[in-house]
């Protein structure tokens, strides 16, 4: 491959990143294979050493959308930045991401329950309301009986407002838990390919 | 080399070296595989991140053997970062000398404790 090759087809391949990135790191590219010919390594030799730009492309693009999704505080988001990633990693080291897949669907399976069940529960207390008022009548005990039910239904709601923010708590660490084993990831296979 | 040791250690030599003076990119390639047997691609990717992360900045300089080289100048956050990764190093080899000087004075007083005869 000559030193065009790499560059052009290196330059299709980061596609996803933004135009100002993809720059940068075909002029680091450039410089790289020009100053060490020019220290005296062969064209051919230097190429080598670099790689397979297929892969480097895919390390690349993955570790753009693991920092991408790290720094990201809101959840919706980063759950979907998240996905990018992992299915930029997948991309990239097949046989790893296969690996985790059991586990992460699983827990993802477990998350989502308890998101289904918290919103089961809220609708339920608000349906308490509506019920406290179109049966007022019926409850015993006249002005003690609302209270009570009053009471309890606020504090069932109470209680799902609570857990909900602990499960936005426990969401957000198992994303970062999981895109930390991405980023490991990223690196194992860099070091695979360059020896 | 053990690839353990490397991780860290490359990204203390580059941030050292742009510490004593502005460089840029092969500079730093160069430098560090006359000593340590690294890989070519490893260092810009450093740089890169090193950027980002607001340790070094980057500028264009003309040079009269090509295009414009970009060279990597130390910020002062760079500069606290490579003197408590300096820092960290040194202790940790002084450490690990002193366990290997222990085990060779163990060896020694081994070699000396001779059976008493009667």
């Amino acid at each position: 491959m000559t030193k065009d090759q790499y560059l052009s087809d290196l330059k299709n391949r980061l596609s996803s990143l933004s135009l100002e990135e993809r720059n940068d790191i075909l002029r680091d590219q450039e410089e790289l294979i020009r100053e060490a010919m020019a220290a005296g390594r062969t064209e051919e030799s230097v190429i080598q050493g670099l790689g397979d730009p297929k892969s480097l492309a895919s390390a690349l693009t993955a570790q753009k959308h693991i920092n991408k999704a790290t720094h990201e505080n809101s959840l919706a988001s980063k759950f979907k930045l998240t996905m990018r990633a992992m299915v930029a990693v997948l991309a990239l080291a097949p046989l790893n991401f296969l690996f985790l897949l059991g586990p992460v669907l699983i827990v993802g399976c477990l998350l989502f329950s308890a998101w289904a069940t918290l919103i089961a529960l809220g609708a339920v207390s608000f349906a308490g309301y509506g019920a406290l008022i179109t049966y007022s009548s019926l409850i015993p005990f006249a002005p003690l009986g609302h209270l009570a039910s009053f009471s309890f239904i606020t504090g069932s709601l109470g209680v799902t407002i609570l857990v909900s923010m602990l499960l936005w708590l426990i969401c957000k660490m198992f994303l970062n838990m999981l895109l930390s084993y991405l980023q490991w990831n990223v690196e194992f296979v860099q070091k695979q390919v360059r020896s | 080399m053990n690839s353990q040791f490397h991780k860290g250690v490359i990204e203390m030599c580059i941030l050292a070296l742009i510490n004593e003076g502005d460089r840029y990119g092969y500079e730093l390639v160069d430098a560090i595989s006359k000593n340590l047997p690294i890989s070519e691609g490893t260092v810009y990717p450093i740089l890169r991140r090193l950027t980002q992360e607001g340790y070094c900045e980057t500028y264009l300089k003309e040079s009269s053997e090509g295009p414009p080289r970009k060279y990597y100048r130390m910020t002062s956050v760079g500069k606290s970062q490579t003197q408590e990764l300096v820092g960290q190093w040194s202790s940790f080899v002084k450490s690990v000398d002193q366990i290997l000087k222990i085990k060779n004075t163990t060896k020694e007083k081994k070699n000396d404790q001779r059976p008493i005869s009667i």
